[in-house]
């Protein structure tokens, strides 16, 4: 509904003030047509290509808040760091916390703390990349602000998103928050050792990302019981080993 | 609220397009949303007219035109409209319909003023 008239036409939102009505001069009508994401895109693009030239591989993991995302990766990290490299970029909209927990395992974190914002944007990225030594043909993760809605429709520059979606949430999340899903091509549920405790049901859980998302891989998780931290990694290192091999500098690792 | 997020890519898009085709003001500004984008029409206007306050486009009349979701289904390629990106085909139940419009999010047009168009004050050159 209009908010200046009530007119109750449900696309038109404001009528011009007094000052405008009365301007003088002949109106022009000048098309556009550009895309309001356009410009986060073209920087996604760089960070992108940029990640690409260092053969690093860049994964968005995105989640509600409380998913488990933090341990997860602290998991994650303890069995990754020893052999391979790897820095981390945590988004946050206030406090150093999440960078703290992972500075703890040895690797680099940077925190982005987003203030207003619900979600990291490309050039965020972009400034984080410009500050962290990201070394050659590791990984990069971005831990995403946890919120289910805004950050599916910015594009950082990562090769992948990967959702985290813990059992406690309810099976429904995916029908909830489709985009996020849609957008995501690994599935996390995570959590998976206190399903003994709760009616949750993993296979219409599984049914419901599908019917968003038919080709998403999904792995349950737990980052208490270690469960399929496996296969987890091994699909991080299978990512990792299908970057284009020719861009990365000589000298590094395979 | 990342509604305000692109409210500020709008501002940048209107006011460098203004600045190119010599606007001083610009009194009507459209916007194509799709539906299945997730952007709250009402937030998007309210954070509009903050961030537009100090612009050539203050006070501008706000036009949303909305785009339709449509899809293709990848199994037997009947194309409908849907309401929901995980909605089903129609024809065959098929899930993980190919979307075909519904995510846009653009700066449609404008309508402003040129400077030479102002009316001068007399005894002005």
């Amino acid at each position: 509904m209009c908010m200046t008239c009530g007119c109750g036409n449900p696309y038109h939102f404001r009528h011009p003030s007094g000052a405008q009505a009365s301007s003088a001069g002949a109106e022009r009508f000048v098309e556009i047509e550009a895309d309001v994401l356009g410009r986060n895109q073209e920087t996604a693009e760089r960070n992108r290509a940029r990640l690409a030239t260092d053969g690093v591989l860049a994964l968005n993991l995105v989640s509600s808040p409380g998913s488990g995302k933090t341990s997860l990766l602290v998991e994650t990290l303890m069995r990754l760091a020893p052999d391979h490299p790897v820095a981390v970029i945590e988004g946050d909209q206030q406090t150093r916390f999440d960078a703290e927990r992972i500075e703890a395992t040895g690797v680099t974190a940077l925190q982005i703390n987003t203030g207003k914002a619900c979600h990291l944007d490309a050039r965020q990225i972009e400034k984080a990349l410009a500050q962290i030594a990201m070394p050659p043909a590791g990984y990069l993760f971005i831990e995403n602000v946890g919120n289910l809605i805004c950050p599916a429709g910015f594009d950082l520059g990562e090769k992948r998103k990967v959702v985290v979606l813990s059992v406690t949430e309810g099976e429904d999340k995916p029908l909830k928050y489709p985009d996020m899903f849609a957008a995501s091509d690994l599935m996390l549920l995570n959590k998976v050792d206190l399903l003994p405790h709760l009616c949750f049901d993993v296979a219409r859980c599984c049914d419901y990302a599908r019917r968003v998302k038919p080709a998403i891989r999904i792995i349950l998780t737990s980052a208490v019981s270690g469960e399929g931290l496996d296969e987890w990694l091994a699909w991080l290192e299978a990512e990792r080993s299908a970057l284009p091999k020719g861009l990365r500098p000589s000298g590094a690792p395979p | 609220m990342h509604e305000f997020s692109l409210a500020e890519e709008v501002a940048a898009i209107v006011e460098r397009h203004a600045k190119a085709q010599d606007l001083i003001r610009v009194n009507v500004l459209t916007l194509s949303v799709g539906s299945l984008t997730c952007i709250e029409c009402e937030a998007l206007c309210f954070a509009l007219d903050v961030v537009l306050r100090n612009t050539v486009a203050a006070g501008a009349e706000l036009r949303i035109e909305p785009i339709a979701a449509r899809a293709r289904c990848p199994q037997c390629g009947n194309e409908q409209e849907i309401e929901e990106r995980y909605a089903p085909c129609l024809q065959c139940g098929t899930f993980g319909l190919q979307i075909l419009s519904g995510e846009e999010l653009r700066v449609k047009s404008i309508v402003g003023i040129e400077a030479s168009e102002l009316p001068r004050r007399p005894g002005c050159a």
